[in-house]
């Protein structure tokens, strides 16, 4: 009898235990209207030009409304909860979170995480938003993916363009490029950016090879740098007995674009260029004068060996991690803060005193056209991902949502919750260099903070640093750290370029996928040398220009009218 | 009378039926956590199958998501690449099919013929413990070793005086490269089945063929073999079921642009083409064709194996 009252409890125990794991969380709001028909008063999609103006309009709008909000706004701080779907590492507990109960103190919020897996983040996030089972604010780590552009469009997610002016925080602290990256193809924007450390693009040089073999010049043109990489795939400047060295390994045939400068008025970019080429014309990267040469350049360089060989089989980083095993001689960088620290002290294993960088990495520009002073580089929008608001809260938890947004993008949230409470995970602060100071015993805590589970990691553009006290190289290199961008932005000119959409080149992506791809596989086919020209040239004539045409149109038409507009 | 006499086996038969589950109650019971399990989480999602004739949208839901017919399947039968990347994953699973299948079987056979029961259970660790490697761990493993020029490989090849072999950036390198990558990874795993079934043959038939002077091949020919032959014919036509898939993580990897004409597959495709621009409605198309694929495989396999007196599914 005891038998079968064990055996009945056991079934009934395992099939209350799978039943109670695929219970619903609770019964979300009906949604009779989607946000984005409520408050954003869509007009029909108009042209980007329009588009642009308008947002020009906005822009001046938004700052008056910035100043007078300034004034009036004051934060609601009744308590509530609001969950957060994030991308965070599973070294940040949320659990007996001391920081996140002063947080609750201050503002009313108390913050309840849901952190997948950070491996798997973006198929989770895709996961619950199929499902409609969002948290009041997800993370979204890219505004360019097409899946953004969906949840906005299918009305997932809240249009918050009409509401952000009224927060003077989060619009004195996230800058107009920020915002606008995060703009949908209407025009409207469907996230709050985190903003991050401000970057530019540049290039490592391992100083040692450089030293060694051309007395310490830097290449300032293509025949310089082709000479270069002559002597580092031939001289054996790492003195292994090997020819295993190369002049850089870049991540893809458009993934470095320090060199793409040399022949194009822009780094990297897209197929569609915001800039107009050297002769003042907007023309698709495939049209562009210096598209095929740089090819050419690109597969001379591959023929000769000067290049890694096997540069198609890297992932992301694997070109930072050859240049720091001394495998080539060059690196493209985002130059911000921390950059060279983090790879000095990558390729010595331990950490370097900062007045010795230079001899390990010579930070330089990108390479520059024929006739001009100083390198182009992009003032890219430095934001990280940003905050998705769920389209089942209602208007009032929106403003919740961004009042405590604009909270964490004030000086004392944005120090919160990337440094903690003062006493218990830091001991001082320098507002000058932004960094903290801490004890071991602080250290301990360090788990109950992470700049990934921060709201904004970037306060006017610097992100913050922590030092133990008393380690005096840790603290001269906070100062390094903070100072290298404005240092290097001196060798440079910063090109503004506008943050402007096509839809009809995004649909031309999403229904043409496979011509896409293929595109990129026949561009590296043909830099290795597994094609002739004559074949990829014939490729694009008879495939690329016919099916890009009509989204070609629409850019060409969209640039001229945006040109016009902004003289 | 010949209806009610049907009637009467067909109660009878249902009565037995009853009472024998009533007898084995609990087994029953046992099998309810189980059975809820499948009914939730594989029966009950196959209602989202009808996407592949939907527009889906988030909005509308699955349910409310206008109907295009067979639109999305057009879409996938005229996209350039497509016939491409069916001949590509089927020649893969065909290769792993007949190349990787019987190495199981034949490692197990040689783990049950080691005498030294410590050995063998030493053995056996080592030979599954790479089931347990992530393939993004061996992916990278295998790109550093293969490196033309800073490969542990191509070293022992340069010092033995050959060319290096640049085998991430030759097509004809990457199908032999994923089929013996998987036997590594995974032909110790796949021995589990059959190391199972050997021990339930009946030792006796070893001593009988011992006394008859059979050496150690013939007993494993007469007596090992045959005893686990309708565990290998289930298995085979199980693997036939997923004939089409491939497996995403190893392509992945192991795929670049210099070898992408025939590594393209199913799996990687879908998620470029499909996952990677939200188009889920297409990825359940492709999906679905390659089940319809696996399915009529697997019917014929066991038609087969039925035919030829051997033990099948149904």
């Amino acid at each position: 009898m005891k038998k079968r009252i064990l055996a009945t409890m056991l079934c009934l125990t395992m099939a209350a235990g799978l039943l109670a794991g695929c219970g619903s969380k609770g019964s979300a709001p009906a949604k009779e209207e989607t946000p984005a028909e409520t408050t954003a008063q869509k007009e029909e999609s108009a042209p980007a030009a329009t588009a642009a103006e308008e947002q020009a309009a906005e822009e001046t709008a938004a700052e008056e409304t910035t100043e007078a909000a300034a004034e009036e706004y004051v934060m609601n701080t009744d308590p509530i909860t609001i969950t957060i779907m994030d991308r965070a590492p599973e070294s940040f507990s949320y659990e007996d979170n001391q920081v996140l109960d002063k947080i609750a103190e201050i503002t009313g919020v108390t913050l309840a995480y849901e952190i997948p897996p950070m491996s798997n983040y973006t198929e989770r996030l895709q996961v619950v938003m199929a499902a409609d089972e969002m948290c009041d604010v997800s993370y979204t780590w890219g505004f360019g993916a097409t899946t953004y552009q969906k949840w906005a469009e299918d009305g997932l997610i809240w249009d918050v363009t009409d509401m952000i002016g009224d927060y003077p925080n989060l619009m004195a602290n996230i800058p107009q490029n920020q915002w606008d990256a995060a703009r949908c193809e209407d025009g409207r924007i469907y996230a709050v950016p985190k903003p991050h450390q401000d970057s530019v693009y540049g290039i490592g040089i391992n100083t040692d090879w450089l030293n060694k073999l051309v007395d310490g010049k830097v290449p300032a043109n293509l025949e310089e740098l082709e000479a270069f990489g002559k002597l580092v795939a031939e001289s054996d400047p790492d003195a292994n007995g090997q020819k295993d060295t190369f002049l850089f390994s870049p991540p893809g045939v458009w993934g470095d674009g320090w060199i793409v400068q040399a022949f194009m008025p822009y780094v990297g970019g897209s197929v569609l260029p915001k800039l107009p080429d050297f002769d003042g014309e907007y023309k698709i990267r495939q049209k562009m004068d210096g598209y095929l040469p740089y090819l050419r350049w690109f597969r001379d360089m591959y023929a000769q060996g000067l290049i890694d060989p096997e540069f198609f089989t890297n992932n992301t980083y694997d070109d930072r991690t050859k240049f720091q095993q001394n495998r080539t001689a060059i690196c493209a960088l985002t130059v911000g803060q921390n950059i060279t620290t983090s790879l000095v002290n990558g390729m010595v294993g331990e950490d370097v005193d900062p007045d010795l960088f230079s001899q390990y990495i010579t930070l330089a520009p990108c390479m520059k056209p024929d006739g001009q002073d100083k390198a182009n580089v992009e003032q890219s929008a430095s934001n990280w991902g940003g905050w998705m608001i769920s389209a089942n809260v209602d208007e009032e938890t929106v403003r919740r949502i961004l009042g405590f947004l604009d909270w964490a993008n004030t000086e004392e949230g944005w120090l919160m919750m990337n440094g903690g409470v003062q006493g218990h995970n830091y001991d001082t602060y320098d507002p000058e260099t932004k960094t903290v100071t801490k004890t071991q015993e602080e250290r301990e805590f360090d788990k109950e903070i992470n700049s990934y589970a921060s709201m904004a990691s970037g306060l006017g553009g610097i992100m913050l640093q922590s030092v133990t006290a008393g380690d005096e190289i840790s603290l001269k290199r906070a100062v390094y750290n903070t100072n290298e961008l404005k240092d290097f932005l001196t060798t440079v000119n910063v090109v503004s370029v506008p943050s402007i959409s096509f839809p009809a080149y995004t649909q031309f992506t999403a229904d043409n996928p496979d011509l896409v791809d293929r595109l990129t596989n026949m561009e590296e086919n043909f830099v290795t040398g597994n094609i002739d020209e004559a074949a990829f040239t014939s490729f694009l004539e008879d495939e690329w220009f016919p099916a890009i045409a009509p989204a070609e149109e629409e850019y060409l038409q969209t640039m001229n009218e945006y040109a016009a507009s902004a003289q | 009378m010949q209806k009610e006499n049907a009637a009467l086996l067909s109660k009878e038969k249902w009565g037995k039926t009853l009472s024998y589950i009533k007898r084995n109650k609990y087994y029953y019971l046992l099998l309810l956590p189980g059975l809820i399990y499948y009914i939730i989480f594989h029966y009950v999602p196959m209602y989202g199958i009808i996407i592949v004739f939907k527009d889906f949208s988030f909005k509308k839901g699955i349910l409310g998501s206008d109907w295009i017919g067979l639109e999305n399947f057009r879409y996938l039968f005229h996209l350039s690449e497509f016939w491409n990347v069916f001949r590509n994953s089927l020649i893969l699973s065909l290769l792993r099919l007949f190349a990787s299948f019987p190495v199981s079987v034949i490692l197990a056979l040689m783990l049950n013929e080691i005498g030294n029961r410590k050995y063998q259970r030493i053995t056996q660790t080592l030979v599954y413990l790479p089931h347990f490697i992530s393939w993004v761990v061996l992916g990278g493993i295998m790109v550093n070793f293969l490196s033309p020029t800073w490969g542990v490989i191509n070293q022992v090849l340069k010092n033995l005086g050959f060319t290096p072999i640049f085998f991430m950036g030759k097509p004809e390198y990457f199908r032999p490269l994923v089929i013996i990558s998987s036997i590594w990874k995974e032909a110790g795993w796949g021995t589990i089945l059959y190391l199972a079934a050997m021990t339930g043959i009946d030792t006796e038939l070893y001593d009988a063929a011992s006394v008859d002077g059979a050496n150690r091949i013939q007993k494993m020919r007469y007596i090992t073999l045959p005893g686990i032959r309708s565990t290998i014919v289930l298995s085979f036509i199980l693997r036939t079921g997923s004939l089409m898939s491939n497996g995403f993580e190893q392509i992945y990897i192991l795929q670049n642009s210099q070898n992408i004409s025939v590594s393209e597959v199913f799996e990687t495709y879908t998620y470029k083409m499909g996952l990677g621009n939200g188009r889920y409605s297409f990825s359940t198309a492709v999906g679905l064709f390659t089940t319809v694929i696996s399915l009529i495989m697997m019917l014929i396999t066991n038609y087969i194996a039925k035919k030829g007196g051997e033990e099948s599914l149904w």
